[in-house]
């Protein structure tokens, strides 16, 4: 086994580590998010409806933590390596060009979230010069979730694209 | 045009076995880019499409 083998599994092995913390917290985040929109636009309806007023917050809070539920909860698909995907064509091909090419494929997504993360720092630069109207929360809390799922789908995909390349080395008994 | 671009790529991306929300990202950002598009409207776009959580929201509350 070459060095930049050896140096992949040990790294392969402190992110797995590492990204399966990550994503019991995104779990905890994600789950616990759900519940409190459900519960402040269920309280929402409520005081609507039978009693004075209404709660002005609700409407702001939704898209905040609307925002950070999809994005952080996007990550425990990538987690899993779940999203959809045609692999009608890629199962044709041999093991090994397979592999390759399932290889170029996370490159290429790993360098489309680099783009959006890039993006993001720039976007909420912008955004924090700006704040609501209604609460006053400064813009770029609502895109941050997108940055903060950029970065984890980052570390995710690195992982998987250690694991294929780790599994393609074994099997040809390098 | 751009359109017709980004919905050629999809498609091509799509095929040769891209996850669906990336195909997408990247088929917008090649068309912006064509287009000349600054690509600081993907990340906006992408953080303000979440509008459509009131519609999820009513699936649990009614």
């Amino acid at each position: 086994m070459n060095k930049f083998a050896k140096n992949s599994e040990y790294i392969y092995k402190h992110l797995t580590n590492l990204n399966l913390h990550i994503n019991n917290i995104a779990e905890f985040v994600s789950f616990n998010l759900l519940i409190i929109i459900v519960v402040i636009n269920g309280a929402e309806i409520i005081t609507r409806t039978w009693l004075p007023g209404s709660l002005y917050w609700v409407f702001e809070l939704n898209q905040l933590f609307g925002n950070w539920l999809y994005f952080i909860g996007i990550t425990l698909v990538y987690y899993r390596n779940d999203d959809i995907s045609i692999d009608f064509l890629t199962n044709k091909l041999s093991f090994k060009l397979r592999n390759i090419v399932i290889i170029i494929i996370r490159l290429i997504v790993l360098f489309v979230l680099i783009v959006i993360s890039y993006y993001c720092v720039d976007l909420m630069i912008l955004q924090s010069q700006a704040r609501t109207v209604g609460l006053g929360i400064t813009n770029h809390y609502f895109s941050l979730p997108v940055f903060i799922s950029s970065v984890l789908m980052i570390l995710y995909m690195f992982e998987h694209i250690l694991v294929l390349y780790i599994n393609t080395n074994v099997n040809l008994g390098k | 045009m751009i359109s017709a671009i980004m919905l050629g790529l999809f498609l091509l991306l799509m095929l040769i076995g891209m996850p669906v929300s990336i195909a997408i990202m990247l088929a917008t950002i090649i068309g912006m880019l064509i287009g000349g598009y600054d690509l600081l409207a993907v990340p906006q776009f992408m953080a303000a499409a979440t509008k459509a959580l009131f519609y999820l929201q009513s699936l649990f509350l009614f």
